[in-house]
């Protein structure tokens, strides 16, 4: 419930300042460039790494990028970039309380 | 790019992480706010990456308590060059020397050399050392236009000389004055050209031979191709003369009455070009009509200085047969005789024609005085003069 309020807020603030809810309620922003590579906007860090997989957490969410000779460009605290043949991404929402 | 200098400038490591989950490294990472790159997975347990030495100092001691194992592979960007130029001064300091004296020497010539290579010889080296441009000369204290001035006066052999100072090399450019003709080689005779009275005579140079009212025939003497001083010694010249004199002759000429005519040709083909510089482009194909059967009317016309466009027009080339009219034949026949006697002889004093037709042809032939140049010199002198001399 508390994170449903908070969440409306975010939505509400966003609407009002007429900018993308993420940025309001810190949501990961993940921007695909053409399948090749995907850039992803206040991660929480890699929960997994390989040429074929990379699990990336986020507030919420967990962002899995499926593909072939994946790898990371680069990563900071902020960002992340993630580079090679991306075939599929998923979104996996994250339980309550996790 | 400018991250790239950027984290050159800063320095970096490349480092590999063994641990059965190598991605807290990353995780590490990313909470202590450091940045990495080229992250390679190498083996399930292995990972490759990059990352800014400082960063790396602050994060390394952490990576025992999270299990994980680094091995610092390379060193790289300018704090480690510094360090390394650092340990060796000598090539600190001998860097930004040697690249001082590298610029002070362009300032000085150190190459003189002409521009064909071999021409020039010691007389030229040691007339470029006196107007100043030498190996070790300052390139930007030399008066270009006052040296090459100078050194045609040095020189007297050459008619032109350039000096071109192109950094540290002066490129010496020389053209050869022509030779003169020894005098022995133009030295000629005057001779008749052919039969005449001369009427009017003047020496110019050389021995006159003859005088007004002298009847000379073809190949005469009219003046000695040498002169003598008071001491009676002879020198060689080139004779030159004057010389008026009237001349009798009969001239001939015929032609074909059955003469061929053009006739008015329908167009054959009309090619276009064009024209960028010089460089033709071809617009039409080219035509297949043997030369020879055609006349061809260019027109030019230029759309702009580098730009023109060319039409060539084929005409058919018609010809048809017609018998000229004996007036034609002998106008015709009369303008060229008088052009031939007119280039040949001089001014005409006096002319007869006779016009008369053999078959298809027309013949005319005109006999005339006339008044003009008469000489011409002898080339073949040295061997006529020896003869004569001897």
């Amino acid at each position: 419930m508390h994170r449903e309020k908070k969440h409306r807020l975010a939505s509400a603030l966003a609407a009002a300042a007429d900018v993308p809810v993420t940025v309001f309620a810190d949501l990961p922003e993940v921007v695909l460039s053409g399948g090749r590579e995907v850039r992803i906007l206040r991660h929480r860090g890699v929960t997994e790494y390989t040429p074929e997989r990379i699990v990336v957490g986020g507030k919420e969410l967990e962002v899995e990028i499926l593909g072939s000779g994946l790898h990371l460009c680069s990563l900071g605290p902020e960002s992340l970039a993630a580079s090679g043949r991306v075939e599929e991404i998923r979104l996996h929402r994250r339980e309550e309380g996790k | 790019m400018i991250r790239k200098l950027w984290n050159y400038l800063a320095g970096y490591v490349e480092l590999r992480v063994r641990s059965a989950w190598p991605e807290r490294l990353l995780n590490l990472a990313a909470r202590g706010g450091a940045a990495v790159w080229d992250v390679r997975r190498e083996d399930a347990e292995t990972l490759r990456l990059s990352m800014r030495m400082n960063q790396w100092e602050r994060l390394a001691p952490r990576l025992a308590d999270a299990g994980l194992a680094a091995e610092v592979l390379r060193r790289r960007g300018f704090p480690v060059l510094r360090s390394r130029l650092e340990a060796r001064p000598v090539l600190l300091f001998g860097l930004p020397v040697g690249l001082a004296c590298l610029c002070v020497a362009s300032l000085f010539i150190w190459d003189v050399r002409p521009e064909i290579p071999g021409e020039g010889n010691a007389e030229l080296a040691a007339a470029l050392r006196q107007v100043g441009i030498h190996a070790g000369a300052y390139a930007k204290g030399i008066d270009v236009q006052q040296a090459q001035n100078e050194l045609l006066l040095l020189l007297p052999e050459y008619k032109w000389i350039a000096a071109n100072i192109r950094g540290s090399r002066a490129v010496i450019s020389l053209r050869r004055a022509d030779p003169g003709a020894p005098p022995e080689a133009e030295a000629a005779d005057l001779v008749a050209e052919r039969d005449g009275l001369i009427t009017g005579f003047a020496a110019l140079a050389g021995t006159p031979a003859v005088k007004p009212g002298d009847t000379v025939r073809a190949g005469d003497i009219l003046v000695w191709g040498y002169e003598e001083n008071a001491a009676g010694e002879r020198r060689p010249v080139q004779a030159a003369a004057w010389c008026k004199a009237r001349s009798w002759a009969t001239l001939r000429a015929s032609t074909d009455l059955q003469v061929r005519e053009m006739g008015g040709g329908e167009v054959l083909c009309r090619k276009i070009r064009l024209f960028f510089g010089k460089n033709a482009q071809k617009i039409w194909p080219w035509s297949r009509i043997p030369a020879g059967k055609y006349d061809t009317i260019i027109n030019k016309t230029e759309i702009s200085l580098s730009l023109a466009c060319v039409t060539e027009t084929c005409l058919a080339r018609n010809t048809r047969e017609r018998r000229l009219s004996s007036e034609e034949a002998e106008a015709l026949l009369r303008t060229a005789l008088q052009r031939r006697i007119g280039r040949e002889y001089g001014e005409v004093l006096a002319e007869r024609f006779a016009y008369s037709e053999e078959g298809d042809a027309a013949v005319l032939s005109c006999t005339f005085e006339a008044e003009g140049d008469l000489g011409v010199p002898a080339p073949d002198y040295i061997k006529y003069y020896a003869s004569k001399d001897g």
